[in-house]
């Protein structure tokens, strides 16, 4: 029996409608599909199916009133992407340790000198952003994980003002330490 | 140039931020990382303050951690806003009798939710703050709430139920079982425990209590209200004033801040540590009523 017949048959199993589960599938689809990152492209199927699983998981304890919206299956397909990242990046991680050989398309082989000056950039930026007073290193974090101002704003709970004089004071202070470590940033 | 700040943008030309974003998500994976169920709520705004700053502070040493955020954020502005919910419904919905009685179900709900707001609005005095969109979106939901402290009993400890009884030692197993992911901020996965474990000990006068404050933590807090007025109500004629603190904040954030004031009114009456917090949110709540924002 295919993977996909397994789950029609769960999600028979835990009465739902043959369309009702066609339509939450493709939520799920459609969400890892705009948001996947692009270095778990070749697992995004996976991605697909153990958010499946886990909705039908909810469904199987009889909690149908969890699946109400969109939304909720948003924030299935967001928890199962970044456990899908944890993983991939802990297997590496392993290998690395182990020295095991990682198999990579021949194209893709990153230069060896490239790859240090990302791991000292790597770290360098670590250790400025450590270096940045509270405030200013929660504003600088968000700005670089793409939050807009007024995102920050809301997510820290602090007036927008404020949110922007330590963004843009944060962002200061993190140059001049990157270039006090001889990193260009 | 360092950089400029423009309207909503902050702006640094000479950081190369994709380059910046690139190498943090490849940073090493830290220990002790939070669920991608906790980061989302962080960034849903439903975390306090120091939970949102210590979960981002560990972001920064922790390259998959650092990824979660970025990808919790885009998740938050790719996710539709309005979108028809997906509601799995039975396979028998072709029931044309089921259906109207649905129907007559959703009318008897509209005609219900006109009253009740109706009766609300001249209780308050045609006072109380509707946002367009939602008859009862309350100003409060932006309220932060710290998690209620959970002394763990330990493996000998007592655990009471509401009569004031002594539970069986595997309930309050099950209940130290239920609490760890509410330690660890998962506030919705705590519910679910806590739930599960109320189905079997319904008296579980202090599952019922934490049940509340992680439903209002996840941000469920019409839910988180009913079972906290439950528990208020088993305390008798004095319940502890922190059951019906959360009481009050989960009936503000709910949109009810008459039923919230009158709580708050009788913790500010009964003294005790949570009387000055509530007197200074009985005076915010008075004032927005008064003011009509």
């Amino acid at each position: 029996m295919s993977v996909i017949a397994e789950e029609e048959g769960a999600a028979a199993v835990a009465g739902i409608a043959s369309a009702d589960w066609e339509r939450l599938k493709g939520v799920i689809e459609r969400a890892v599909t705009r948001v996947c990152p692009r270095r778990l492209t070749a697992h995004r199927d996976d991605i697909v199916q153990a958010a499946l699983l886990r909705v039908l998981d909810v469904l199987g304890r009889g909690e149908h009133a969890g699946i109400r919206t969109s939304s909720y299956l948003w924030q299935v397909a967001y928890t199962v992407t970044v456990d899908e990242l944890r993983r991939v990046a802990r297997r590496r991680e392993v290998s690395l340790e182990e020295g095991d050989v990682i198999a990579m398309p021949v194209r893709r082989v990153p230069d060896p000198e490239r790859i240090a000056e990302g791991i000292e950039a790597g770290e360098a930026i670590r250790a400025c952003l450590q270096a940045l007073a509270r405030p200013r290193r929660l504003a600088v974090a968000l700005h670089l994980y793409g939050f807009a101002a007024a995102e920050a704003s809301r997510t820290l709970g602090w007036d927008l003002k404020q949110v922007h004089n330590l963004t843009y004071r944060g962002l200061a202070d993190l140059r001049r330490c990157l270039a006090s470590k001889g990193v260009t940033p | 140039m360092l950089g400029e700040q423009r309207g909503d943008a902050v702006t640094a030309p000479d950081l190369d931020l994709e380059r910046l974003r690139g190498v943090l998500g490849d940073g090493p994976t830290g220990s002790s990382c939070a669920s991608p169920e906790v980061i989302w709520q962080a960034v849903a705004g439903r975390l306090d303050r120091e939970q949102v700053a210590a979960l981002l502070d560990h972001s920064t040493t922790c390259g998959t951690c650092a990824q979660a955020w970025m990808l919790a954020r885009e998740f938050a502005v790719e996710m539709p806003e309005i979108e028809a919910p997906t509601r799995p419904v039975p396979a028998y919905r072709e029931w044309s009798a089921r259906r109207t009685l649905a129907l007559a179900a959703g009318v008897v709900l509209v005609i219900g939710t006109v009253l009740l707001v109706g009766f609300r609005a001249g209780f308050l005095g045609g006072r109380e703050t509707r946002v367009a969109g939602g008859p009862t979106a309350s100003p409060w939901r932006d309220l932060p709430v710290e998690p209620a402290p959970f002394a763990d009993p330990g493996p000998a400890g007592t655990v009471w139920r509401g009569d004031g009884a002594a539970v069986a030692p595997d309930a309050a197993a099950e209940l130290r079982m239920a609490m760890q992911p509410y330690g660890a901020g998962d506030y919705v996965e705590a519910a679910r425990r806590l739930t599960g474990l109320l189905d079997a000990h319904p008296d579980l006068h202090e599952a019922r209590f934490f049940l509340g404050v992680s439903l209002l933590l996840a941000g469920r807090e019409g839910e988180s209200a009913a079972q906290l007025d439950q528990v208020v109500k088993a305390g008798g004629a004095s319940p502890p004033p922190e059951h019906r603190w959360y009481l009050a904040l989960a009936l503000l954030k709910a949109g009810r801040p008459g039923d919230a004031l009158s709580q708050l009114d009788v913790i500010v009456r009964q003294g005790g540590a949570f009387a000055s917090r509530a007197a200074e949110l009985r005076a915010q709540a008075r004032g927005m009523s008064e003011t009509g924002t």
